[in-house]
């Protein structure tokens, strides 16, 4: 009763607060209806982006403004809608509810709770579409995002502020590696969002079933609009996922968005573009879907101290056919972001996983966000990895080869087994350094390939034991390897080695 | 086919003038027929349909209260609509 008295009170308060007051508000006659668009006449003053009320409360929003009629892109069920029904202008242009309260909840783009929670608790309106921070609110990306990955955390570092995109064929563990990354993320000062757009809701239920058992979700934010969702949904999806991770970027905090894919947000696009008869261009792409993405991924951005320092971390996630990456699409958003993390079909297959393509992948600013300790043991790494395909490429003809050569190869294809990861076992800085040690060191080179995975376990359980705390803790603290702790790490895996 | 020049002037002008009598025009939706005084108290308080043509209308429906039109441009103060308001209120409270 007391819930009821409440809603009764709230009830009285909005009625009367409208009393005496005339609004005038835009008004247009919907005369046609096409798949999730709506075109209505009238509307005369109306602007581009303002949300739009039909009679039975459906809302929608402006994008198209032509002579005498605008098109408008309905959110929700639009079979309902009638011709004729009368379509009102709110004059807001469009924007969502963001809070703290968002924070382990899976929501639609409009920031409507999804799961069994409700009452989110909000904050601020921001607008979905922002103009990105300008050159002078920026400063040079300068600190990692920490993915726990040994490959990616050695060879293609992130760093915040960061868009690096995960590009490869279905399947072949791009969105592992985001999702990764946030588990890795528990207990560290990233709030990560990661945003579905156009996937199957089974894939979604598994994701947050995967989040919510690693305890990530206590740090994540879902922001889900599925295939079966409207193409409006789809459409809007990553702009909002990106003004939640504004609101936290202004508040001084780092987030990482995960966009899970462009390229069906492409296609959702595309189909609004298409239905809006707006001229279609290559692959039946409108012309300005370059513009799309690059107004997205433009937001991530890290912030200078005197606005905050917070920042924003993109990792846009494209599907490619065949391993095609000169696609219309995967190859503006490769020209947009900051680097790639490649993953080929063929190294997934063969068992090497996380199956990422060193040859082919590029992270341009990441380099200067590494740490020191990962710096220490990474130069020799590139050095030793890029040697190693050089020479596996041709070696394949020669029966007899160099000494010099074979020690190559060996250390090569070591370092290629070390790589190697399991799905959601992230490690942390230390055992990253101590593995990646051990590996240039050269202790691997008399072990057999089969046997490294097995090495690199006894090595983690060494590392458990209180003489490896020790090593671990000094180098997650003091971030980087000093002599001393070397030498012990050097005492460690020599026994070890021995044995 | 090209549109001659000339009949587009003339469908420009026709236009204008249309545009110009609607401008001119105010749409006023009643519940019930209303009598001389309450347009003019209607007027009094709304100046900026003072000088404009009046076409009335009645639609029972509205329940009480009246609707002003001027182009795209709608002041609705029917009891039909604050009741779809109140309705809606409700809706999103609970």
């Amino acid at each position: 009763m007391n819930l009821l008295d409440k809603y009764i009170k709230q009830i009285e308060k909005d009625v009367i607060g409208n009393k005496g007051k005339a609004e005038s508000k835009e008004t247009g006659i919907l005369i046609e209806l096409k798949d999730g668009i709506a075109i209505v006449e009238g509307l005369y003053n109306a602007f581009y982006g303002e949300i739009v009320e039909f009679e039975n409360g459906t809302e929608g929003f402006i994008i198209d403004l032509s002579e005498d009629t605008v098109g408008i892109v309905v959110f929700g069920n639009y079979l309902t809608l009638k011709a004729g029904t009368q379509v009102k202008g709110t004059g807001k242009i469009l924007a969502i509810q963001v809070g703290d309260g968002l924070i382990g909840n899976v929501v639609n783009p409009l920031s409507k709770s999804l799961d069994s929670k409700q009452n989110i608790k909000f904050d601020k309106l921001y607008p979905i579409e922002r103009i990105a921070a300008g050159v002078v609110k920026r400063q040079p990306v300068n600190t990692p995002v920490q993915t726990g990955i040994k490959a990616i955390d050695a060879l293609i570092p992130i760093g915040r502020g960061q868009r690096e995109l995960i590009i490869g064929d279905r399947s072949t563990g791009k969105t592992t590696i985001a999702i990764d990354t946030i588990i890795n993320q528990k207990g560290k000062d990233l709030i990560c969002i990661y945003c579905g757009i156009g996937q199957k809701n089974s894939k979604i239920a598994a994701i947050i079933d995967t989040l919510k058992i690693n305890g990530a979700m206590e740090h994540t934010i879902v922001v889900t609009a599925s295939a079966s969702d409207p193409v409006s949904l789809q459409y809007i999806a990553p702009y909002s996922a990106t003004a939640m991770g504004e609101y936290f970027m202004d508040k001084g905090k780092d987030v990482l968005i995960v966009y899970d894919d462009l390229t069906k947000h492409a296609w959702a696009y595309r189909q609004l573009s298409l239905v809006l008869r707006r001229p279609a261009g290559r692959e039946a792409y409108p012309g300005d879907v370059f513009y799309l993405h690059s107004r997205l991924l433009e937001r991530a951005s890290r912030l200078n101290s005197k606005n905050g320092g917070g920042s924003i971390t993109a990792l846009p996630i494209i599907e490619t056919l065949d391993g095609d990456i000169s696609g219309y699409i995967p190859t503006n958003v490769i020209s947009i972001t900051d680097g790639q993390l490649f993953l080929e079909a063929d190294l997934f297959n063969s068992g090497i996983r996380p199956a990422i393509s060193v040859g082919l992948s590029v992270s341009r600013v990441g380099g200067k966000a590494q740490t020191k300790a990962i710096k220490q043991v990474s130069s020799r790494l590139k050095l030793d990895l890029a040697q190693y395909r050089e020479l596996a490429a041709f070696s394949q003809f020669e029966s007899e080869l160099e000494e010099e050569t074979k020690k190559q190869l060996n250390r090569g294809s070591k370092i290629t087994q070390i790589l190697i990861q399991k799905k959601n076992r992230t490690y942390s800085l230390g055992e990253e350094v101590c593995i990646l040690w051990t590996a240039t060191q050269g202790y691997l080179d008399d072990i057999a390939v089969d046997k490294v995975l097995e090495f690199e376990q006894k090595l983690l359980d060494e590392l458990t034991t209180a003489k490896g705390k020790e090593i671990i803790k000094k180098i997650n603290l003091t971030k980087e390897l000093r002599s001393d702790t070397e030498i012990n790490l050097k005492k460690l895996v020599s026994s070890l080695v021995k044995n | 086919m090209k549109i001659k020049p000339r009949l587009k002037e003339d469908l420009k002008k026709f236009l204008f003038l249309k545009l110009g009598e609607e401008s001119k025009v105010v749409t006023l939706i009643s519940s019930h027929k209303l009598t001389n005084e309450q347009i003019e108290d209607i007027k009094e308080r709304f100046p900026r349909i003072k000088n404009k043509e009046i076409i009335l209308e009645i639609k029972e429906n509205l329940m009480a209260g009246f609707i002003l039109k001027e182009g795209s441009k709608i002041t609705d103060l029917s009891l039909k609509s604050n009741l779809n308001n109140i309705k809606k209120n409700i809706y999103e409270l609970t």
